[in-house]
């Protein structure tokens, strides 16, 4: 049985329509990739289940609890936590406040769950009284994966995790990605970086013009010729 | 000059609390709110009212504290005035900016619509209290006599601190508490904020409740050190503004030393031009930082504070 479901959405912004029926689901404890190519909807996907946009249309349930048009502080509530692509961190907050800010609605595991984000990303423990708009991108990124987790979330949502990072932090956000997943967090991410996402997560969704493309394991995705032509960049 | 600037530090006190008060309330609901001069009038009008109507029927002890003109009447009367402007606001924001939110408006729109609700305010005031002057008391009291020929009264002294007192109150409660460091990640980033479990609702609540209660407080220093009049916020609004955008509007602690700034500038300007000029110099620094800086002096392209 699966942890998310999203059937048919059809979303958009005011008039416009993005997505025009995308179905996608994530598993307990899974990783799931979405790709394609820009303005495919990708982003607009993520931010619909979480609530952010109202879908016209779909549903989506979570743990069998229909979230569809929820508000995003209640679908926080639910287990599912979403680190956004761009403005994911409070930049005029300290790294701990941020922190704090994460476990807003659960004070009580506070001190808990900041000891496991700093154990998680130990650069983050030197600097938790520094402003974050003082810290480096691959910081930034991590406060943002961090205060997402605070939480204790069973799936966490990723919007272009790697977007706008030096080569050198890419690999290293993709390995802190995958030790979240180790611990039984379930991710759903989207990324530009559709190969080395493909390669991390179990199974991938190809979005293209708001619809499904192609759907199915990752090793089947990667080995297949259309897929690598047209959204990887070469052949397979 | 020295006795203009001391006067100008007591103005520029009560410009601060209301410019960090409006800027506050504008870092999270994004609109310049039009109406908070008159809200400061509420304030100023709830006391008088509480001090001068319902407090003198009771007989209250200590009518005034040693050489100040107010006593435990005020003093009881100063919360829930406070009180009562939250509530006026927070009534404000549910019937008039609330559906307002929910329909995606433009900000201009907001900007007009408290526009309308300060006239509104004001037209109440009026139909209620009157045009005519009001004195919380009509004592006098004697100022006190500092060297380089500075007089100032008891009353002035009480309200320099009692400014600093509520700004540094609102400073440990936006760094400290739960609830204000929330208001700040609203500030910054209410997606965010809304995405980590953070009823931005709610918050609106809290910062109108704040605002006014500060506002409150503001206009009753003013009406202590002056007298109360329906248009006596209206006719602030405008330092106000400059000293919130001089500070970089939106940044609490920068409309501080903004409102000093405009505070001190305004009473030494009537050294060499007539008081009457006073809004006008306010106008000026406004134009001028504008022009030369409209980031104001502690602004930052980033939101939030």
């Amino acid at each position: 049985m699966s942890l998310l479901e999203a059937s048919e959405i059809v979303s958009g912004y005011g008039d416009i329509e993005i997505l025009h029926g995308v179905s996608l689901s994530v598993g307990r404890g899974e990783m799931v990739a979405v790709i394609g190519p820009n303005g495919c909807g990708k982003s607009t996907l993520m931010k619909t289940i979480f609530g952010l946009l109202t879908p016209t249309g779909g549903r989506v349930t979570f743990k069998d609890t229909d979230i569809t048009g929820m508000p995003p502080h209640e679908i926080v509530c639910q287990g599912l936590s979403y680190v956004p692509q761009a403005d994911n961190t409070f930049l005029s907050l300290t790294v701990q406040e941020n922190l704090a800010m994460g476990a807003f609605l659960r004070p009580d595991i506070y001190a808990v769950q900041a000891e496991m984000a700093y154990g998680l990303f130990p650069d983050l423990k030197a600097r938790r009284n520094a402003k974050v708009s003082s810290l480096s991108g691959g910081q930034r990124q991590m406060v943002a994966m961090a205060r997402a987790l605070m939480l204790e979330p069973q799936l966490l949502l990723l919007d272009e995790p790697t977007a706008g990072l030096a080569p050198v932090f890419v690999e290293a956000v993709f390995a802190q990605i995958a030790h979240v997943n180790s611990q039984g967090i379930a991710v759903l991410m989207v990324e530009q970086n559709a190969r080395l996402a493909l390669e991390h997560a179990q199974r991938g969704y190809v979005l293209a013009s708001g619809e499904n493309r192609f759907t199915g394991e990752s090793s089947a995705l990667l080995a297949n010729e259309e897929v690598a032509r047209l959204y990887l960049g070469g052949a397979a | 000059m020295i006795a203009l600037v001391v006067d100008g530090i007591i103005l520029g006190s009560i410009l601060s609390l209301g410019a960090v008060s409006l800027t506050l309330v504008y870092g999270i609901v994004r609109f310049a709110n039009f109406a908070h001069g008159d809200l400061m009038a509420v304030g100023a009008y709830v006391a008088f009212f509480l001090v001068n109507t319902v407090f003198a029927t009771l007989d209250i002890p200590i009518a005034t504290f040693g050489p100040l003109s107010f006593g435990l009447p005020m003093l009881l009367a100063l919360p829930l005035a406070m009180l009562m402007t939250a509530v006026v606001a927070v009534v404000v924001d549910r019937l008039v900016f609330r559906p307002m939110r929910a329909r995606r408006y433009a900000t201009v729109m907001f900007v007009i619509g408290s526009l309308a609700v300060a006239f509104a305010i004001r037209a109440l005031v009026f139909i209620i209290w009157g045009p005519e002057f009001h004195f919380y008391t009509q004592a006098l009291r004697p100022a006190l006599k500092l060297p380089f020929d500075v007089r100032v009264k008891p009353d002035q002294i009480f309200i320099l601190l009692a400014c600093l007192a509520m700004v540094a109150g609102l400073y440990l409660f936006l760094q400290r508490s739960k609830i204000g460091q929330a208001l700040r990640a609203t500030a910054d980033n209410p997606d965010l904020a809304r995405i980590s479990g953070i009823n931005t609702e709610h918050m609106m609540i809290w910062t109108w409740a704040i605002g006014a209660a500060l506002a409150a407080t503001a206009g009753i220093l003013l009406g202590i050190d002056s007298q109360i009049r329906p248009e006596m916020g209206w006719n602030l609004l405008l330092p106000l503004f400059a000293a919130a955008i001089l500070g970089g509007i939106g940044n609490p602690y920068g409309a501080l030393v903004g409102g000093m700034v405009i505070g001190i500038v305004q009473q030494v300007s009537t050294a060499f031009l007539l008081p009457t000029y006073k809004p006008a110099v306010a106008f000026v620094i406004l134009i001028l930082v504008l022009l030369i800086r409209p980031r104001g002096l502690f602004g930052s392209e980033q939101r939030g504070f």
